[in-house]
């Protein structure tokens, strides 16, 4: 018996192999038996609400959901016993579930009550239905929920409280008329919803539904209510005399008939960096939904707002659909050929007038890998410039230059399966549950569900701060002192992994000695954290078996960053946290392929597969492949995104190409980036939307967003997906790899790509680190995490057989600490955090072109901390002027815990210039990242009459969670009038 | 030098406008000959007009048509469930009626005419008894069923109880 199939049951008299320990019902599914059931979910587990899964073990009914099979389990589900439980159980659903599935926008093939109901020849329900004593909240813009349609199966509750664990959603069994409640009993869109869509996701029904969906995902179900009620009531009298068999029919034609005008794509999700995969169904080009799938292999069934919910941009009448090009002051609509033979003109001028390095590259971190391909390669091959970059130089470069001097990759260690898996997770710097809500619930869920323990190192106390087994409120820019003392910590108190170090590790004396000056007296001096709080935070490093540790934005975008980055890694290091299961230092990637935009090349110092430029021999491997001399191809470092803009300014740059980047709104000192722009010769933008970049440029191309190309990402875990092309480009826009592949062969190179398929072969026959890397090898939900062998074998977990430096080994990184390059002062006394809403991304290109998102998060805001704002009269709505170096913003006043002192927080969505008014251009001196984060402020409460609170009363922060340990079916079990069926209940409709 | 431009991009169409959704129509009703069908049937309008009104004007069809919409008319003040009674007496009773079995030859045990008063040589006639009987069973069958008590006619039909779907 091979590993996949190691034991046999007996099922109705017919052997059945599988593995053991599988639920019953998905062992039954792989071989193709289907034993009816409704409220079981692979994600979910078994609730026991449904009662619909009957079947009988040595003489006992049993719940078949609860059944996992192992050998010689005899299971009999055909004799009359088992039947009858499995239609009362049915009966009990659909007394509280009105049928009129032919109308319902919901019989979309996927409707699990429909279907069930359906496959198990119901002829007629024991109990009638009767409407319950609540209406349809349809308070949410994203989705609504009908307590009539709701069979109370909890599939949704234990979404909320134990996958997404939001823990907003619960039943009360035991209520008059249960029902699924939001904190308790408020609207949707007055609780603590996040609207992550996990609920109607996993719903059974039409109970919980998306808004996109109704009401025309039929071609019945438009009809207004005025209609449908009646005709309901009628066939409703009809079947009375009838049976339900004749309708049933019916539905299950209408379910066949909606299913040539569906269409069902997967995609990858084109916001953050957990890399969400899922289906997105569509009807023309309407998205009726987003629906994840078990098989996704970073989400499964999660998503967040944005992923579920943001993708009214994609049909925004906004979108640029041909291209522009800028005459006498004004833009102009051009045609293709017009706007390509001036981009690949102009460019080439600009190369032969003032050289290859006066000319920089932007690629898109939203753009796929094949395109990030492209742009360098036509820097590169076709202009002879290393000067091409992306936006990892405003996040994450930092973090990959601490890793490169550490252990060796680019990227995270392991996957998000090891952040679940570890004993102990590290959240620095890091607002995940905003900013990578997947992955926070996976960490929210192993802590409430597996014990895993949690530590927040952050100034702000959001919501994993909140959450943590131990929260470390960090003065801002001391992160190094923490992770060097902790370090230092280890080796003096036997924690650190000597084993470990002697096998693996370099520099370790030399390491040490330089933890000298990291003393607990002087990191809490620095940190504000209490000593007994770091021994705490320490002893619980350095017990667990496994550590994993997160960092983001909060430690990169520092003028040390790299350093910080480093002494991070460093802890992981002598801790011997990294290269095995559940370990390793995992930097948050941003955007959806900002890690796949470094990997494919868009670096100013290394060819795709951090290949150096000044590698000979990778200089000489890539001119092969690409059939050119190496001479071709400048060794020189080029400048990176920051100091291209600089370079612009000083007019050493005379004509710049920005793929996908809102590089005006979000570089910082956005007045000087301005003027740079202004003072370009020539300036190309190629963007889904008439950007605020796109306002400076010469030729506006009008690209295609993800869900109108195919291509492939990398999210965070280094793990390449693919996707596919869920509608046409809309209008005359094109997929980016065609512009670029087009305006190559203008520019004398023609590749002749017709499929992003063959971009990923040539790279992979050139670069070693993705060798293995085929689009069939990426089909559907299969992925692959580099670096992946010729073989197709790929590493989730790195470092297990060693570090990928000339010995083999990691090591270790003496740093010193350094004052950061701006701090508070007199003149500036306060701390202006900033960073990003759950609800929005970046610069809102894509979540402000609906009134959905919008209407979560419509308005600017500074947060204040409530000793502030006892201090300055503050209030929610006060006007505030807030004044940096560089320039002052007008913003109101939230007041919130959230941050404390003399911090404040600024959303980096909003406003004109946005928050990079008042950013400055000191940055990290070893990557040139842009410190953010350390902009000092002045606060002027402003003599204006209080505007309305920025953010609304019925906000997701202001909600009350009403935690659970997931469905309480023992209290529905524990009612008088609850009993098991078969036996019949005098009114089901109230469990 | 690039100063900034503020410009209103054209609208763009989103989805399929009536023409487009004509067309796709229109290659849908080819692909599965619904138009060829609809074309003979057009090009073909005065025969198969006069096909149909020869048809419908013959007595029998028109008596067809009366006796439909008599018949409709009478179901419509029949409750359900009564109709539903009747009708199925009449089916056991059919049923009934059509597994009678003449009995063997030289048997005639329980289908010999009784014959005391009355119609002394009718009920002595036996063939005339051996004709009568499943009819009499059918009527037993009918009453039967007719005394039967029916609340819903799906749940006597299917054997499940409901209170109502």
């Amino acid at each position: 018996m091979d590993k996949e199939n190691d034991c046999t049951i007996v099922y109705d008299g017919k052997q059945l192999s599988g593995r053991a320990g599988m639920p019953l019902i998905d062992f039954l599914e792989l071989n193709s038996i289907d034993l009816p059931h409704v409220c079981y979910h692979p994600s979910l587990g078994p609730l026991e609400t449904c009662d619909s899964c009957w079947v009988e073990v040595e003489g006992e009914l049993k719940r078949g959901c609860t059944l996992k099979a192992q050998e010689g389990l005899t299971i009999t589900s055909q004799n009359e016993f088992a039947v009858a439980a499995r239609h009362e159980g049915m009966d009990r659903l659909l007394s509280k579930h009105e049928l009129y599935c032919t109308v319902c926008e919901n019989n979309t093939g996927d409707c699990t009550l429909h279907n069930t109901m359906a496959e198990m020849d119901i002829p007629i329900q024991r109990y009638e239905f009767q409407r319950k004593p609540y209406e349809k909240d349809t308070s949410s813009p994203f989705y609504t929920y009908d307590p009539d349609q709701c069979i109370l199966c909890g599939r949704c509750v234990e979404a909320c409280q134990n996958v997404e664990v939001n823990e907003t959603l619960s039943i009360d069994y035991s209520m008059e008329n249960p029902r699924v409640l939001w904190d308790g009993g408020k609207k949707i869109d007055e609780s603590s919803c996040v609207q992550c869509g996990h609920c109607v996701t996993v719903c059974p029904c039409n109970a919980l539904m998306e808004q996109t969906m109704q009401p025309d995902a039929g071609p019945f179900t438009s009809m207004p209510q005025s209609l449908k009620r009646p005709m309901i009531d009628i066939i409703k009298t009809v079947e009375t005399t009838t049976g339900a068999t004749a309708v049933t029919g019916l539905s299950k034609m209408d379910m066949h008939w909606r299913q040539p005008e569906i269409k069902r794509t997967k995609t990858v999700c084109t916001y953050c960096g957990v890399g969400c995969s899922f289906e997105m169904w569509t009807r023309d080009r309407h998205i009726l939904k987003v629906q994840p799938v078990v098989d996704a292999p970073a989400n499964g069934i999660s998503t967040c707002i944005k992923g579920k919910f943001a993708w009214d941009f994609v049909n925004s009448e906004k979108r640029l659909t041909t291209p522009l090009i800028r005459d006498n002051g004004r833009f102009r609509e051009a045609s293709w050929d017009e706007a390509l033979d001036l981009v690949a003109r102009r460019l080439i001028e600009a190369r032969d007038r003032y050289g290859a390095d006066s000319l920089g590259f932007i690629g898109s971190s939203k753009a796929s890998n094949e395109e990030a391909y492209l742009t360098q390669k036509i820097a590169r091959l076709i202009i002879g410039t290393n000067s091409v970059d992306n936006s990892s130089r405003y996040c994450q470069n930092p973090a990959t230059k601490g890793l490169f001097r550490t252990v060796g990759y680019g990227g995270d260690a392991g996957s998000i399966e090891d952040i679940e898996k570890a004993e102990v997770v590290v959240i620095v710097g890091s607002n995940t549950a905003e900013n990578h809500p997947v992955i926070a619930s996976r960490i929210k869920a192993a802590q409430k569900l597996h014990g895993q323990k949690v530590i927040v190192i952050d100034p702000r106390k959001h919501e994993m701060a909140e959450r943590a087994d131990l929260f470390l409120r960090t003065n801002a820019s001391t992160d190094l002192i923490l992770a060097s003392a902790l370090s230092r910590y280890m080796f003096d108190h036997g924690y650190a992994d000597q084993e470990f170090l002697d096998k693996w590790v370099n520099n370790v004396d030399e390491y040490r000695a330089s933890l000298e000056p990291f003393t607990l007296e002087f990191a809490e001096q620095k940190t504000g954290v209490s000593k007994q709080e770091l021994v705490e935070a320490a002893e619980m490093i350095g017990k667990a078996s496994s550590v994993c540790l997160l960092w983001a934005m909060g430690i990169t975008q520092h003028s040390h960053g790299s350093d910080t980055s480093t002494a991070l890694s460093n802890l992981l290091v002598v801790t011997g946290n990294y290269g095995k299961p559940g370990t390793g230092g995992y930097p948050m990637r941003g955007h959806n392929n900002v890690q796949g935009a470094s990997d494919f090349g868009c670096l100013r110092n290394m060819y795709p597969g951090y290949e150096k430029v000044s590698d000979d021999s990778a200089r000489e491997r890539w001119a092969k492949g690409w059939g050119v001399p190496k001479e071709q191809l400048s060794d020189k470092v080029g400048e990176g995104n920051f100091l291209m803009v600089q370079a612009a300014s000083e007019n050493k740059l005379k004509a710049m190409y920005v793929i996908g980047e809102e590089t005006a709104f979000s570089d910082a000192d956005s007045h000087n980036v301005h003027s740079a722009f202004t003072d370009l010769d020539f300036l190309v933008v190629q963007d889904i939307f008439l950007s605020r970049t796109a306002e400076f440029a010469d030729v506006v191309l009008p690209g295609a967003p993800s869900v109108e190309k195919e291509g492939t990402f990398v999210n965070t875990e280094r793990r390449i997906q693919r996707f596919y092309e869920v509608l046409p480009p809309l209008g005359d826009c094109r997929p980016d790899w065609r512009i670029l592949t087009d305006l190559a062969a203008r520019m004398g190179h023609d590749w002749g790509y017709t499929h992003p398929s063959q971009i990923m072969e040539e790279c992979a026959s050139i670069s070693p680190m993705f060798a293995g890397v085929t689009y069939e090898r990426l089909a559907g939900w299969k992925s692959l995490q580099w670096p992946v062998n010729a073989d197709g074998t790929d590493t989730p977990l790195l470092y297990t057989e060693g570090f990928p430096n000339e010995d083999g080994k990691a090591n270790l990184y003496p740093l010193e600490w350094k004052e950061p390059a701006e701090a508070p002062d007199a003149e500036y006394p306060f701390s202006m955090d900033n960073g990003r809403m759950l609800e929005h991304f970046q610069a809102t290109n894509q979540t402000g072109r609906g009134p959905r998102v919008w209407y979560e998060a419509p308005g600017w805001f500074v947060e204040v901390s409530p000793e502030l704002a006892d201090e300055y009269g503050i209030e929610d709505g006060t006007w505030v002027k807030l004044t940096s170096r560089r320039d002052s913003i007008e913003v109101r006043a939230l007041v919130t815990d959230r941050v404390s002192g003399h911090t404040l927080f600024l959303p980096i969505h909003q406003g004109k210039p946005g928050v990079n008014g008042l950013t400055g251009e000191h940055h990290d001196p070893d990557v040139d990242t842009p410190a953010y984060k350390e902009t000092a402020v002045n606060l002027e409460v402003l003599p204006r009459e209080k505007g309305a609170p920025p953010l609304r009363s019925n906000n997701f922060r202001f909600g009350h969670r009403t935690p659970k340990k997931g469905v309480e079916v023992e209290v529905k079990w524990d009612r008088s009038d609850y009993e098991l069926p078969p036996a019949q209940l005098s009114n089901p409709r109230k469990m | 030098m690039a100063e900034r431009i503020s410009h209103t991009v054209t609208p763009p169409n989103i989805g399929p406008d009536a023409h487009e959704e004509l067309e796709r129509l229109l290659q849908t009703l080819h692909e599965h000959g619904v138009l060829r069908f609809a074309n003979d049937l057009v090009g073909a309008n005065t025969e198969v007009a006069q096909v149909l009104v020869n048809g419908l004007g013959k007595p029998g069809t028109l008596n067809a048509i009366q006796n439909i919409s008599i018949l409709g008319m009478m179901l419509s003040r029949i409750e359900p469930s009564d109709f539903y009674r009747v009708t199925f007496a009449l089916r056991d009773a059919m049923e009934t009626i059509s597994q009678h079995q003449p009995g063997k030859d030289g048997d005639k045990e329980g289908h010999d005419a009784p014959g005391v008063t009355g119609a002394y040589k009718m009920l002595h006639d036996d063939q005339l008894w051996h004709a009568i009987l499943p009819i009499v069973d059918g009527l037993k069958a009918f009453a039967e069923r007719l005394d039967t008590p029916v609340d819903k006619p799906v749940s006597d039909y299917t054997g499940k109880p409901t209170s109502g779907p």
